[in-house]
């Protein structure tokens, strides 16, 4: 096996730089990437530009790496089970189910009996059931067109859902959309220790599974003739997958496009060994939503652009270009 | 399911029949619903100038413009739905996936961010041209680079995913009641349109229903797929230009006047090919009465469901539109996956 | 009355028919054979002009293909694709009308001829049962049957037909290749690519063979399958024989050559023998 040093070399550099650019931008700009060092150095006795660093700008910073891990890696996993590079949480309308499950929540305090996340990962695998049933069965293949038309269709029904709920009560209208766009300006402390275990629980399960993935790229006879049963691969993909989207949606609202963009990158980088792709989806989801999350600060004084239309402005144009010129996507 | 598939004539004639009546029944009710229950009398009364109690005001001026628009954009939804679906070679495409909605919505947004001082009355045109837009980019992608079906949807999702991250945060920046509230408006909602709306997009869905209607035979041919069409002596290429730019501009003006209605131009090809067949010439009429239908319906049973609230037509589509579709997705799962 | 190529360059970015000169005569029944990639679906697509040559020169029956506009073209050539896309909920008679689109205005009205002539390609094709039923009702052999009947309905002096038994039970593939040569026997020029010698060796009166964009042999079939020609076109050993039954030349692979380079030495058996290296 080729080890891609350079590659992977640049996937870490990426993801280094990223972290310290979303680290020293910010409200402020006194508060910089020094007041990191100083922090580890002294601790005992913190300024205000340090206890910014600590308070508001590390749990960001952190917050937007493991968004990028989940929305990564749920695209890669989606992508391998349905055996299609085109597979995202947003075109397959997860995202919006996501979302969908997490307004009732926000609506309707206290109906149901389970958390708001757990709202968000049911409505996430709600609709990717929708979808793949519509789409022709969890069975087949697949045809592209198919999956993305029924996407398209249970994504408008749940924005149409997300949306109604904007012309209910002011407040809680105000609460949905400012939770819509995929925003972390407020996260904290407290938001993380979940993300964070989720992010390692999904990092850990689709290491172990990057066999079964790529034999079921292979297709599903020949992934059940080495003995592993493609629609147990298939169930453990999507539980792991809806709950990485859900739980991403439920902190930052839908974010689009980091979930296709980044696994296609990878693989033109790394390759098409999942064992490998895992890792470096991780790194490469970070890395960009980091990238995300700085320009987020910097572009608009006064008005911080969200995380999810960053992601957007970056991913659209390069997935219209792909779908432009790419000779691959399967299609 | 093939009990209902009807060629013959007869059939044909019964189905349309249905359907009309279904239509002016529906059209009756839409007039004597809502806040101020009207009694058939009075509408009569008033309809045909007799004597007697007459509610000229609130038939004439509030409820018969809402009627006759759900009529028109219902109508426009179900043909550029059919028109897409041609094109896209797939009964699952719909205006949605050129991007037109999300489009709209985005440039109602840009308007009020940049001219806050424009009116309401604005919005149907800047709409328009919104959706126009967007559905634009798609276009030249179809047809600068002889687009595939598939990469037609994928650009058109893409370009779509994009407005809509700009319309969520138009929604964040701008929190204020006054400043959200015109997004109301495109929620597909026929609340407070008047005749003036009428009358500003009546000619060119009228003149584009026609155009449509006068290519069905094309259309026929160009689902036959690209070298079957060429083979024919058609220009598939062009055809699918004019069909998808006479579908744009359809969606596009109903987005812009009434909303987004979700799931009209889905539904209404589906029911229709189901009804008379898949042939564009009988299926097109069908579905535009089908469409007529949904809307009109969708309208009604908001303002008759807990007056005087009304809920939004667009809403009442997506949730009554949606099961639906799966019920019929599922089980024309064989027939539809070419 | 032929089909006339001279120095036809054309093709898709990186795969290019090179130089093509070529001459089909009217009333032959033509399969265009070779392996996978050598371009002979591009080049009856080229004729048919579903792609567009980028030099050269076409002509059909005398018309310059390449001058002409498309509704000209379909008058002289009725085209099949590979795997045609199938409208959902559209009937056979239906189908098989729109083979009348070349002589049809915009809104496709049909006129007398236009009935008549759906109906005869519909009795050509033994269709008359099943023309009021859906496309997609029917069986892949009577789909195909429907295409056909779609391509007589057009009326046209040719017709071209992209690997027509590819999807189809050997059953079907049979009953296609059979309708086909009623059709040859009827007056009509059939151009048909096809994926098997065999096949192609029985029912075609010339062959063309294609090896990478160019062609490589063209003549009747018991001229053009050669030993030499197994070799030089697809890479094997082969022996050919007379089909018992028509007579046309059947291929008959050799043991190939063994991983060391030497032959094995089975030697072909004599009987029925029609060439061996």
């Amino acid at each position: 096996m080729i080890v891609k040093s350079f590659q992977w070399l640049t996937l870490l550099v990426a993801l280094l730089l990223g972290a310290v650019l979303s680290l020293h931008v910010g409200g402020r700009a006194d508060v910089g990437i020094a007041d990191l060092l100083a922090v580890i150095t002294h601790w005992d006795s913190p300024s205000l530009s340090q206890s910014i660093m600590v308070d508001i700008r590390l749990p960001r910073t952190l917050i937007a790496g493991l968004l990028g891990i989940n929305m990564g890696l749920s695209g890669l996993i989606l992508q391998a089970i349905t055996r299609n590079n085109l597979a995202s949480p947003s075109i397959l309308g997860i995202n919006q189910g996501a979302a969908l499950g997490m307004t009732l929540a926000i609506m309707l305090p206290g109906f149901f009996p389970i958390a708001d996340e757990a709202m968000a990962v049911l409505g996430a695998l709600f609709a990717g059931i929708l979808t793949f049933s519509f789409a022709g069965g969890l069975r087949a293949k697949v045809s592209p067109l198919r999956l993305i038309l029924s996407g398209v269709a249970v994504g408008a029904f749940s924005f149409a859902m997300v949306r109604f709920s904007f012309t209910l009560d002011d407040e809680v209208s105000r609460d949905v959309i400012l939770w819509t766009t995929g925003d972390v300006a407020g996260v904290r402390w407290h938001d993380t220790p979940l993300l964070l275990a989720l992010s390692l629980f999904g990092i850990i399960a689709s290491v172990l599974l990057a066999h079964r993935f790529n034999l079921l790229a292979l297709g599903e006879a020949a992934s059940q003739g080495v003995g592993a049963n493609p629609h147990i691969t298939l169930v453990l993909g999507a539980l792991i997958a809806a709950t990485l989207t859900g739980i991403s949606v439920s902190v930052a609202g839908p974010i689009a496009f980091v979930g296709l963009v980044i696994p296609h990158l990878c693989r033109a980088m790394i390759g098409s060994n999942h064992r490998q792709l895992v890792p470096a989806v991780a790194l490469g989801g970070a890395a960009l939503m980091l990238y995300a999350e700085a320009f987020s600060k910097i572009v608009i004084t006064g008005e911080e652009l969200p995380l999810g239309v960053i992601a957007a402005i970056i991913g659209a144009p390069y997935f219209v270009y792909q779908a432009l010129f790419s000779k691959e996507m399967g299609l | 399911m093939s009990a209902l598939i009807s060629s013959s004539l007869q059939q044909r004639s019964v189905i349309y029949l249905i359907l009309l009546s279904a239509l002016v029944l529906s059209c009756i009710w839409g007039l004597k619903i809502g806040a101020i229950a009207i009694s058939p009398q009075v509408l009569a009364n008033t309809l045909f100038n007799l004597d007697g109690p007459q509610q000229k005001y609130i038939l004439l001026t509030s409820r018969a413009p809402r009627i006759v628009l759900a009529l028109l954009t219902g109508g426009a939804l179900a043909i550029a739905g059919s028109l897409i679906q041609a094109v896209i070679r797939n009964p699952l495409a719909s205006p949605k996936v050129v991007g037109i909605n999300s489009g709209a919505a985005f440039a109602t947004c840009l308007m009020i961010a940049l001219f806050p001082t424009m009116t309401l009355t604005n919005i149907p045109v800047v709409a328009t041209l919104g959706g126009a837009l967007a559905a634009t980019i798609v276009l030249l992608g179809a047809h600068w680079r002889g687009l595939s079906p598939v990469r037609l949807a994928l650009v058109g999702v893409a370009v779509g995913m994009l407005f809509d991250s700009g319309v969520d945060f138009y929604l964040v920046a701008n929190t204020s009641p006054e400043k959200a509230a015109p997004m109301m408006w495109l929620t597909g909602s026929l609340w407070s349109r008047t005749w003036s709306h009428v009358e500003a997009v009546w000619l060119p869905i009228v003149l584009l229903s026609g155009l449509a209607f006068s290519l069905s035979y094309q259309l026929d041919i160009l689902r036959l797929g690209d070298e079957t069409a060429i083979g024919l002596g058609q220009r598939p290429a062009l055809m699918r230009f004019i069909a998808l730019l006479t579908a744009t501009v359809l969606a596009s003006i109903s987005v812009g006047v009434v909303g987004v209605l979700g799931f009209v131009g889905l539904m209404a090809p589906h029911m229709a090919t189901r009804l008379v067949g898949g042939q564009t010439r009988h299926m097109l009429p069908c579905a535009m009465l089908v469409g007529m239908l949904l809307v009109v319906l969708a309208d009604c049973v908001g303002r008759a469901l807990a007056p005087p609230i009304e809920v939004s037509a667009g809403v009442l589509t997506a949730l009554f539109g949606a099961p639906f579709f799966i019920v019929l997705m599922l089980k024309s799962d064989r027939e539809t996956t070419g | 009355m032929t089909i006339r190529l001279a120095n036809i360059r054309a093709g898709y970015e990186n795969f290019a028919l090179q130089n093509i000169n070529l001459h089909i005569e009217t009333g032959s029944f033509t399969c265009l054979i070779g392996p996978n990639g050598c371009g002979k679906s591009t080049l009856l697509k080229t004729i048919g002009r579903i792609l567009k040559a980028q030099s050269g020169q076409i002509e059909v029956a005398g018309l310059d293909i390449l001058a002409s506009s498309s509704k000209e073209v379909a008058r002289k050539i009725a085209f099949l694709p590979q795997n045609p896309a199938v409208p959902a909920a559209i009937t056979v008679e239906q189908l098989v009308g729109y083979g009348r689109a070349p002589y049809q205005g915009l809104f496709g009205f049909a006129s007398q001829e236009d009935r008549e002539k759906v109906a005869e390609a519909i009795t050509q094709t033994g269709l008359e049962a099943l023309k009021d039923r859906r496309l997609s009702e029917l069986s892949g052999g009577q789909r195909q049957r429907a295409f056909i009947a779609m391509a007589l309905a057009q009326d046209t002096p040719y017709i071209m037909l992209d690997e027509p038994t590819s999807f189809l039970d050997l059953k079907y593939q049979y009953e296609t290749l059979e309708l086909l040569a009623k059709l040859h026997a009827k007056g009509r020029t059939c151009i048909v690519v096809l994926h098997d010698i065999a096949q192609a060796a029985r029912y075609a009166s010339d062959l063309v063979v294609m090896k990478e964009g160019q062609i490589f042999a063209k003549g009747k079939p018991e001229e053009v399958i050669s030993p030499q020609m197994l070799t030089a076109v697809y890479g094997i050993r082969a022996c050919v024989y007379a089909d018992p039954v028509s007579n046309s030349p059947v291929v008959s692979p050799l043991p190939q050559l063994a991983v060391d380079g030497t032959r094995s030495n089975t030697s072909a058996p004599k009987a029925g023998l029609l060439a061996a290296e």
